[in-house]
């Protein structure tokens, strides 16, 4: 796979425009999936995802992969996603749809994805995780990073960031059960 | 299963929904900051493009090797009244019509090697597979690429289409310009010389190319007797990066092996 990227963030680098919707088309959903797992907020997560893909176009020419291409559109997503929680949890008195309005003015009202029912679920019993335990789940899962990377973003060791894995992965199972029974 | 399984499964399957006008929206936004900093950066010079992604390079390092037409023959130039073994080994292989080759590519030590096959004519036709692919080629440039079971037609791997055309532009390239966009370095720090301490049998001999102020080197085995180059490896012992090149020699193979049609029509 990474193979795949690095050719990618050549072709991206000399100019090729299909690179790039071929790097969209690969982490579009992960990466929504992702922030709509942190924020458990389908405007605030497009918000997110679609600035994240922008920045990234915007300086896909001078671009160079030292990782995954994915993780690292995942640990932009996962940057913003936790900015955006630390502003709203400053911002008390303010709703967190009202954030999201303020952040992109100029955009249309109508929504890039919705959940499905299932994502629901899943959404709902990640807000109920410490936030710890929340990103290293939505980075494992939706950004296919290893724990060694997502150690090094939280700045925990492996062991802590795995120990957050397990017993958030545990309280998903009993949140989730009637899921994980079918 | 593993318990984990089952409820990463879960997490794995929960999906979401695409508008596509909203999702067409982003498109054009991505691709306008795009086009806007190509506008504003200009096209950057070859090789420093090139330089940029090292295990890619090392690895069509080891492809344009393999195009020993040209390469061995500027080793035999520049190497005329030193090894005359390498000579050898380089006027024995442009003699050769037809050759396969088995690369293994691994991003590092511990990494799974990532394996192609190539077939190619001395006249520019080449054939690979690569994973489910069957990739056809000619003088540099992709024709076909199928699937390897269903003999559909399908979108050509980004691998194999950069070794193809590294294959092609070979043909133009020197020694000297490969080493220079490759690695960086010119020709003359650059000698292979026999490396006795690696010979294995008295059938094979080694030659290395080691390339000042870089960890990577280049190692290729020959067999005495035929003179034929059957190994090619291009190494960076600092991370463990590493792409292999088996060679192999036969007849050529039929008109038809390099033939994209032929290879569509033959269970229809």
């Amino acid at each position: 796979m990474k193979w795949e990227e690095r050719l990618l963030v050549r072709r991206l680098n000399r100019g090729d425009a299909t690179a790039l919707s071929e790097v969209y088309e690969r982490c579009r959903d992960d990466l929504l999936r992702l922030a709509g797992a942190m924020l458990h907020d389908g405007p605030a997560a497009e918000d997110i995802v679609q600035d994240v893909f922008v920045a990234f176009a915007g300086s896909a020419r001078t671009f160079r992969l030292t990782g995954s291409l994915k993780g690292y559109l995942a640990t932009c997503v996962a940057n913003a996603a936790r900015n955006r929680l630390k502003a709203a949890a400053r911002r008390k008195t303010t709703d967190l749809d009202a954030v999201t309005n303020l952040a992109s003015p100029g955009e249309p009202p109508d929504t890039w994805m919705v959940f499905s029912e299932q994502f629901e679920r899943v959404a709902d019993a990640m807000a109920d995780l410490p936030a710890e335990q929340r990103e290293v789940i939505a980075l494992h899962v939706y950004g296919d990073m290893a724990f060694r990377e997502i150690a090094q973003w939280q700045q925990a060791s492996i062991k802590t960031v795995q120990s957050r894995y397990r017993y958030g992965l545990d309280k998903l199972r009993s949140a989730l059960n009637d899921e994980v029974a079918r | 299963m593993k318990p984990n399984d089952e409820i990463e499964r879960v997490l794995k399957e929960a999906s979401i929904e695409i508008n596509n006008a909203a999702d067409q929206r982003v498109r054009d936004r991505m691709q306008q900051a795009y086009q806007h900093s190509t506008q504003a950066g200009g096209w950057r010079p070859k090789t420093v493009t090139l330089h940029a992604s090292r295990f890619t390079l090392r690895a069509a390092a080891a492809v344009i090797l393999l195009a020993l037409g040209v390469l061995v023959g500027q080793f035999g130039s520049m190497l005329s009244g030193g090894s005359v073994a390498w000579a050898e080994v380089a006027q024995r292989f442009q003699t050769i019509p037809f050759f396969s080759a088995t690369i293994y590519m691994k991003q590092d030590a511990t990494a799974e090697p990532r394996q192609m096959e190539l077939w190619m004519s001395r006249d520019g036709r080449a054939r690979a597979r690569l994973g489910r692919q069957i990739v056809f080629g000619r003088r540099g440039q992709v024709i076909q690429a199928f699937d390897v079971e269903s003999r559909r037609p399908v979108e050509p791997d980004g691998v194999a289409v950069f070794f193809l055309q590294k294959l092609g532009e070979a043909e133009v390239f020197s020694l000297e310009t490969v080493i220079r966009v490759m690695f960086g370095r010119q020709m003359h720090d650059v000698t292979p010389l026999v490396n006795p301490d690696a010979v294995i049998s008295q059938d094979v001999v080694v030659f290395d190319l080691d390339l000042p102020d870089t960890s990577e080197w280049v190692r290729i085995w020959a067999l005495r007797e035929s003179r034929l180059p059957i190994r090619i490896r291009v190494w960076d012992p600092s991370d463990g990066q590493v792409t292999d090149a088996i060679l192999e020699y036969s007849t050529e193979q039929a008109a038809e092996f390099f033939d994209p049609s032929a290879f569509e029509d033959l269970d229809q």
